[in-house]
């Protein structure tokens, strides 16, 4: 078994670029400090990077909406925590959701479940 | 699972009543939720900036922290904090029994039961506020209030008492101009919090006016609002990218609906002097049974009286 994967936390536009080209499927949290809703979901989503994340396949990753402006505004965040999915650099919708708004831990599971599946595949085939 | 004693809820007086019994050693259970009534554990607090009349804190605290340090004192007694929403509470015959969100199959039973699940904040129903919620219409300015689509725009709150004044001073961090709406000729905030508002450079305080509809762009966002003169009736369309409610709470009785008594507007009746209500070994403390003072420290202060009624309650019992 791979060593477990740390969450991401992307401070910039070009890191973030990085991050799609190094890994196949990216979940981003945007979040403030501020934001209870964000607090509450994030040992949430802390644990299901632990479960899922695959090295190159899937990572899980953070965007501090207060400090990363501009990835926030290129992808039109409008209400937090949000939570949005991307394969090969492109954001896709994940059980016909294209974002996940608020801290909702049912639906960010079974997108979770969706994609660590996805990811498992790949990382066999590889 | 029994427990002696259940406490639902996870702001002040939840955690206070959770501080007694766990230091009485009753083992409390308390279920702080997963985003119950749509609000964090930890409650209201946990929208709010800096507290600065909690007596303690000379200096003011953050909400948030605040409610960490009740949370850790809670679980320093020995408190098992559950952070699952308890979705059904039967009281019609004892114990208690009750389940939760993420468990619903599985069903609990408790001696005594102490509610403290405070109050959700009310929304208008203005048109277009369910197409532009979250895109621009929110009831959290601490939440929001950073996203991109707020910056330098011109924002408006609605509400008149300390939280609009705070979530508007919160807010010209971000926006170009803030903009308070307030039905009535006068604000009911405190002295301390009216007066750092109206001496905002960055402020208006619109009086006696109301929203009356969001209007929005192609975009899908919010980029107007139309407010109403409510003494001339005139209306007058702004440019407005984003609206804060800060109209008050409704308390969270859902629970308890037909089974506890409450008063015409859903608070918990408590008898006079303590938190008792209409169904014996339940005790109600904090937001869901006062529509008077709403404080934080009122707030621990009922959540105090049910520990100790609760324990009080309990001994009795067991002596019979």
């Amino acid at each position: 078994m791979a060593a477990k994967q740390e969450i991401v936390h992307v401070n910039s536009s070009s890191e973030l670029q990085s991050l799609f080209s190094s890994t196949t499927y990216v979940a981003l949290d945007f979040y403030a400090d501020w934001c209870g809703p964000c607090k509450t979901i994030s040992p949430f989503y802390a644990q299901l990077s632990d479960k899922h994340a695959v090295p190159g396949q899937l990572a899980f990753a953070k965007v501090n909406v207060d400090h990363v402006q501009d990835v926030a505004r290129q992808y039109g965040v409008t209400a937090m925590p949000t939570f949005l999915f991307f394969k090969d650099g492109k954001q896709v919708a994940v059980n016909g959701q294209a974002a996940i708004r608020g801290a909702d831990a049912r639906s960010l599971t079974a997108a979770a479940d969706k994609l660590g599946g996805l990811a498992k595949k790949r990382a066999a085939e590889a | 699972m029994h427990s002696k004693v259940v406490v639902i809820g996870s702001g002040p007086a939840a955690h206070t009543a959770a501080i007694y019994l766990s230091r009485a050693e009753l083992k409390p259970v308390l279920y702080e939720g997963f985003m119950a009534n749509g609000t964090a554990a930890g409650g209201q607090l946990t929208t709010t900036t800096e507290v600065e009349n909690f007596p303690g804190f000379p200096k003011g605290i953050m909400g948030q922290a605040l409610m960490d340090d009740m949370r850790a004192q809670s679980e320093r007694f020995g408190t098992e904090i559950v952070t699952d929403t308890v979705t059904t509470l039967d009281l019609s015959s004892r114990p208690f029994k009750y389940s939760t969100e993420f468990n619903p199959d599985e069903t609990h039973t408790a001696d005594t039961v102490i509610l403290a699940t405070g109050a959700s904040a009310r929304r208008l129903n203005l048109p277009g506020e369910d197409k532009y919620w979250q895109n621009g219409v929110s009831a959290c300015a601490v939440c929001d209030g950073a996203v991109p689509i707020f910056r330098n725009k011109p924002l408006f709150v609605i509400g008149g008492g300390d939280s609009a004044a705070e979530e508007a001073l919160f807010l010209t961090k971000y926006a170009s101009h803030v903009n308070v709406l307030v039905r009535r000729d006068v604000l009911r905030a405190s002295k301390t919090m009216a007066n750092r508002l109206l001496a905002n450079k960055n402020v208006t305080v619109h009086f006696n006016s109301v929203g009356s509809e969001i209007r929005g762009g192609d975009d899908g966002l919010m980029s107007h609002l139309v407010v109403k003169n409510v003494a001339t009736g005139e209306e007058k369309v702004h440019e407005a990218n984003g609206l804060f409610y800060a109209i008050g709470h409704d308390p969270a009785t859902a629970l308890v609906k037909g089974q506890l008594d409450v008063d015409e507007d859903g608070y918990v009746i408590t008898k006079p002097g303590t938190t008792e209500t209409s169904v014996e070994g339940v005790f109600a403390a904090g937001d869901v049974q006062d529509k008077r003072y709403r404080q934080a420290i009122t707030s621990a202060g009922t959540g105090c009286m049910a520990a100790l009624e609760a324990e009080k309650y309990l001994a009795e019992r067991e002596d019979a």
